[in-house]
């Protein structure tokens, strides 16, 4: 956890660099990567969206990591880190909810279609929008770190049995491109994927940056809490 | 661990038999909703028959998590908890207890549930082993799911509008298996229902395997 602690308190002095890439990456997927040849311009917002839910998903990692680690060392750094995780991961959550509606109004002609991915993703956010519903209430709780680690490992365990179970609900989403197993031969442009690996990598960026702004909040504030009780 | 489940398990049943504080209040409620489903959706006989799987299984459901949230508030009580946390048992055990109480509770309500069904909007039920085995499956997965989440915030302040947000995304897998497979039975569609109860199953393995390890987290001071 230390070489975690560091990693962290050191990002979150650097981690503006992943605002240039962010940047990059936006110049790139909405000016230089060529015009989709079915949906038009619109297609664009898949530089935002596709980036926003692959950073959600690692922050929901890192919450079930930290959890489990929690659970186990006790250390007050690993509650902070999964709270810090799942806050942001959160956000980036109802961020690609947004983006995925915005995309799908104009392709699909409705604001919002239960196909299994969306579905999916609307489940992530209310799972975690408990999570931060717990952790509210118990504030003040000296049971709040236990309780939001036990949650956060069910909620992250589920994930693939409700993948599996919408999946087989209902689909209507696009197969996955970028994520199919021949990688390099799939049918996406080379400028494209480009664009989208650079987006990718500024978001995950982003999201460790904000990641370790949080936790650094945490810990300032265990720190003063605890001066003021001395 | 098993025998001291089934002792904590008789306890709960015994109190239950003696005060009838769940069972008869999740069968009234049951009874109510069948009630509301019948003005919400009821100018089309036909249309309750073809979404009744859907709404057998929100019956369950909200039946269950009513009779069932209250389990370990009745623990609160004369530091009961306190006490069994004292016993020289698994903790575990104290949870496997409730949830086999909790589990004679929704099998009861979720008869009962069918049986108003079949008499109230005239459901057939199409192979009745593989339905009441479907049936089975989900009401061990919201018994084992609800039991756990009440555990954890049964001392919370907001307990009571915190526990349906905890719950009911967690339920979902409960939720689609369930419909899924009941549409193929009461409608007799063509379909392998074996996908469904499968994933049903593989649901309360998991969470068979995760009460255990993570219940004392939410009991140990």
């Amino acid at each position: 956890m230390d070489r975690v602690e560091h990693f962290l308190s050191g990002w979150g002095k650097r981690g503006w660099i992943s605002l240039f890439i962010v940047g990059l990456g936006f110049f790139l997927g909405f000016f230089w990567a060529p015009v989709d040849a079915y949906q038009g311009p619109i297609y664009r917002m898949l530089y935002l969206h596709v980036p926003l839910i692959l950073s959600a998903y690692t922050a929901f990692f890192i919450v079930f990591g930290a959890s489990v680690l929690y659970l186990m060392k006790g250390d007050n750094r690993m509650d902070f880190l999964a709270h810090s995780a799942a806050e942001i991961g959160w956000m980036f959550t109802g961020l690609t909810l947004l983006t995925g509606s915005l995309w799908g109004r104009p392709v699909w002609g409705v604001w919002w279609v239960w196909d299994a991915r969306l579905t999916l993703t609307f489940i992530l956010f209310l799972i975690y929008a408990g999570y931060l519903l717990l952790r509210s209430v118990m504030q003040d709780d000296p049971r709040a770190g236990k309780f939001c680690a036990v949650l956060g490992i069910i909620g992250f365990l589920e994930i693939p049995l409700i993948h599996f179970s919408v999946l087989l609900w209902r689909t209507l989403h696009q197969p996955p491109t970028m994520l199919e197993p021949r990688m390099g031969r799939g049918n996406i442009d080379p400028s494209m994927k480009l664009a989208l690996l650079v987006n990718i990598l500024g978001y995950l960026l982003l999201c460790a940056y904000l990641v370790a702004l949080r936790f650094t909040l945490e810990k300032t504030k265990e720190t003063m809490q605890s001066k003021q009780a001395t | 661990m098993f025998r001291s489940s089934l002792v904590i398990a008789a306890k709960d049943m015994k109190l239950e038999w003696r005060t009838r504080e769940s069972v008869t209040f999740m069968l009234a409620f049951a009874a109510t909703m069948l009630l509301m489903f019948e003005f919400a959706l009821g100018k089309d006989p036909d249309l309750i028959r073809r979404i009744s799987s859907g709404l057998l299984w929100l019956a369950v459901l909200f039946t269950g998590f009513l009779g069932i949230s209250r389990s370990f508030v009745r623990e609160q009580e004369n530091h009961c908890m306190e006490a069994l946390l004292l016993c020289p048992v698994d903790r575990a055990a104290i949870f496997y207890g409730k949830f086999l109480a909790n589990l004679s509770f929704i099998l009861i309500s979720c008869t009962a549930i069918v049986a108003f069904f079949a008499v109230f909007f005239s459901v057939t039920i199409h192979h009745a082993f593989l339905f009441f085995l479907l049936l089975f499956l989900g009401a061990v997965g919201i018994c084992l799911v609800t039991t756990f989440f009440s555990a954890m915030v049964v001392s919370l302040r907001a307990r009571d509008l915190l526990l349906p947000l905890l719950l009911f995304p967690l339920l979902v897998p409960v939720l689609i298996n369930g419909v899924a497979g009941t549409e193929i039975l009461l409608l007799n569609n063509p379909g392998n229902v074996s996908t469904w109860l499968r994933i049903l199953f593989a649901f309360d393995v998991v969470f068979t395997g995760l009460t255990y390890l993570l219940f004392e987290y939410l009991v140990e001071n």
